[in-house]
């Protein structure tokens, strides 16, 4: 418990402005209320050089009772994220180092957070979630990418 | 039956003949008496007893035949129902032995030692290296050869930059004492930390955690922040003993079920044996003659090779999963994981899928492939993904329903006395716990010898054996096509076994011990009885099965 308890003051301090890398990427990264550090949400910024740039992008995450044994549990909500790796449905996110066997205890959040960036940047569409979006990329037509994902923030249901 | 007919049926035939009248007369009593045999007049059991010196004719015949079968762990010579297959001479001579997980792990350490001078690195390294490989020496000799300095990286053997850091830090892995440390990942206060040459020190109480949480997956066990690698005696020094050998257990364990092929766990519970097949590739050969490999392990648990159940000759295993699902059909377990799962394309375990991506990595066998299609997963990764549409299971299952409304009855009956054999073997192998006893009581009241009073355990082995025979035959009959000439046959050796098995069964119910030896002989002559028409009641179910007069549709 005290882990989180010191994730929590560290991410404050790097949120206040002390760390540079994490400055283009979180809008927003605290627990829905302070009494309850078990459940966080967080906005981040769609990275530059990708379609999701200039869009803020909703992440919930639940931290497991026996964290950092096991890894948080993140999923993009509120809003439907159109991602190749994403369940579009339930926001669900296909990242290895989510999943109980990859997951490192000397990670936290923040390299959480970090992970996702990488992921929006460098999408996995041998493994999908998305069928749709991954044949796009396997195509290589970044157009229609970049316009379906623009379509889907804009408004698009 | 006619005269063209007559000649493809073999010795089938010759029975057929001889007992014509009567065997119409039994099968139309079969449908009725088969489970209930003391109602069967005697004089039928008279009739049937008169043929014994006609089978005993056919199974002098196989005996010759006999002798293409290795068992090696059979003791008895001649009559045992595993043995040719009743038609060995094409069999092809499949070898096996009974092992243990410590065996094989045994067997790997040996290994390690052969390949210590080659490789001439710590022995406890050569162990990790060959998990990381699956214990396959081949592969991790070629890569050493090709890259053995990334090798050891990859590994985790060795750091990327060893040689800059070396002097700097100097650290020793081990456990330290220190005191005070703020275990960066509970973040607590501890005095007692482990660090390795990477310079990452947590509190041992969270690698405990840790590596808890992964002695289970036999993978590899890296350092919490680096992809250095924990050796055995390092879990051992954090856990305490026998840790590393879990985690060995485990990886040996992997090993096995992805080896499929030529190793298969004994399905009895709480059974801990392997049998380890030396050469696979025959056994299709098995399949297509429609006999399956029976397997005897360590404890003296048979089993088919193949599908993993009990010996269920006269059926081949396409006969008995066809009948073991039909019989779960009805449960609403099955419903929902007809709805909720998937077989694995390769293994057919079922898998339910509760997240992730189409890929999938089957949890039993290793085999990936995507959920969608079912193909392999290769091709996928690389190649336009074509598995949009889904195919449709629905109709399948909607003529599935039918069929089985259809059959239902017919299925009712057969489950039936199928079970009521199940249970009467349950029985008969509850009184066979204390055949000890019985052999003792016999030696010591009576005054045999051991190896006299042998009759008793083995004529329980052959009952159980005719048992199991029998049981199986109406799962056999079932998918049969009841009009053909060659079932009704099969009906009537069904009749013929079981009348022969309940006899011996009733013979088993005596209790004193003068009295069994009494009749001493008649054990010896029931018991060959039930054996003989075990193995005719085989011979014909696998001539339903070869020529396709027994199929199973789905």
């Amino acid at each position: 418990m005290s882990r989180i308890v010191k994730e929590y003051k560290k991410i404050k301090k790097v949120l206040e402005g002390h760390g540079e890398a994490f400055e283009n990427l979180i809008v927003q990264l605290a627990p829905v209320n302070e009494y309850d550090l078990l459940s966080w949400k967080a906005t981040i910024r769609g990275p530059s050089d990708t379609p999701y740039n200039g869009f803020s992008i909703g992440l919930t995450i639940k931290i497991p009772s026996d964290y950092p044994i096991s890894p948080p549990m993140v999923k993009f909500e509120p809003y439907k994220m159109p991602h190749c790796n994403v369940n579009f449905q339930t926001g669900e996110i296909c990242l290895d180092i989510l999943t109980r066997q990859h997951w490192s205890p000397a990670w936290d959040l923040l390299h959480v957070l970090k992970a996702i960036e990488q992921l929006l940047q460098e999408p996995v569409p041998e493994s999908p979630l998305n069928v749709d979006i991954a044949n796009i990329l396997k195509e290589g037509d970044r157009t229609a990418y970049t316009g379906l994902v623009r379509y889907y923030f804009c408004g698009g249901t | 039956m006619s005269e063209v007919e007559s000649d493809s049926y073999l010795s089938l035939v010759y029975e057929d003949e001889l007992y014509d009248n009567e065997s119409m007369e039994l099968y139309e009593s079969q449908t009725t008496a088969v489970h209930c045999t003391d109602e069967i007049p005697c004089h039928k059991f008279e009739s049937l007893q008169s043929y014994e010196s006609e089978f005993d004719i056919e199974d002098l015949q196989f005996d010759e035949e006999d002798e293409s079968e290795d068992e090696p762990l059979r003791e008895q010579s001649t009559h045992t129902l595993d043995k040719p297959s009743l038609d060995g001479s094409n069999l092809p001579n499949l070898r096996y032995e009974s092992l243990t997980t410590d065996d094989i792990f045994q067997r790997m350490l040996q290994r390690v030692d052969h390949l210590q001078p080659v490789l001439s690195i710590p022995a406890e390294d050569i162990l990790l290296l060959m998990q990381r490989f699956d214990w396959s020496e081949e592969r991790l000799l070629e890569d050493w050869t090709e890259k053995a300095d990334e090798l050891l990286i990859g590994s985790g053997l060795k750091r990327v930059h060893e040689a800059d850091k070396e002097g700097e830090n100097g650290l020793v892995r081990g456990i330290k004492h220190r005191e005070s440390f703020t275990c960066p990942i509970c973040c607590e206060d501890k005095t007692e930390t482990f660090v390795m040459e990477c310079g990452h020190e947590y509190c041992t109480d969270c690698y405990k955690h840790y590596i808890k949480d992964l002695l289970n997956q036999g993978n590899i066990i890296t350092c919490m922040g680096c992809s250095l690698a924990l050796k055995n005696e390092d879990i051992d020094l954090i856990m305490g003993s026998a840790s590393s050998h879990k985690l060995m257990d485990s990886s040996i364990r992997s090993f096995v079920t992805k080896h499929n092929r030529n190793y298969k766990w004994c399905p009895y519970a709480d059974c801990k044996c392997i049998i380890h097949l030396f050469d696979a590739s025959s056994l299709e050969e098995y399949t297509r003659l429609h006999c399956s490999k029976f397997v005897t392990c360590k404890s003296n648990h048979s089993f088919c090779f193949t599908c993993g159940y009990e010996m269920h000759a006269p059926a081949d295993c396409s006969v008995v999963s066809a009948w073991v699902k039909k019989a779960k059909k009805e449960s609403e377990n099955l419903n929902w994981v007809l709805a909720h799962t998937k077989e694995c394309p390769k293994c057919s375990v079922n898998i339910e899928k509760n997240g992730g991506c189409n890929h999938m990595v089957c949890s039993s066998c290793k085999y990936e492939f995507c959920w969608i299609c079912g193909g392999e997963w290769a091709p996928h990764g690389n190649s336009y993904y074509q598995c949009t549409v889904y195919k449709s299971d629905d109709d399948k299952g909607k003529s599935d329903k039918d069929d089985l409304r259809k059959t239902l009855k017919r299925y009712t009956f057969y489950y039936r006395v199928f079970n009521e054999h199940e249970v009467s073997a349950k029985l008969d192998w509850k009184l066979g716990q204390n055949i000890g006893h019985k052999v003792r009581a016999l030696q010591e009241s009576v005054g045999v010898s051991w190896i006299e009073g042998q009759f008793l355990p083995e004529s329980l082995k052959i009952l159980n054996e005719g048992r199991t025979a029998l049981k199986w035959s109406f799962a056999v009959a079932f998918y049969s096509d009841p009009s053909h000439n060659l079932t009704k046959i099969f009906a009537d050796n069904q009749l013929l076994l079981s009348n022969a098995v309940e006899d011996l069964s009733q013979l088993r119910q005596i209790q004193d011990p003068e009295t069994i030896m009494q009749r001493k002989t008649e054990f010896y002559n029931k018991a060959g009885y039930v054996e003989n028409r075990t193995h005719a009641l085989m011979e014909c179910g696998r001539d339903l099965l070869r020529k396709g007069i027994c199929k199973t549709k789905d």
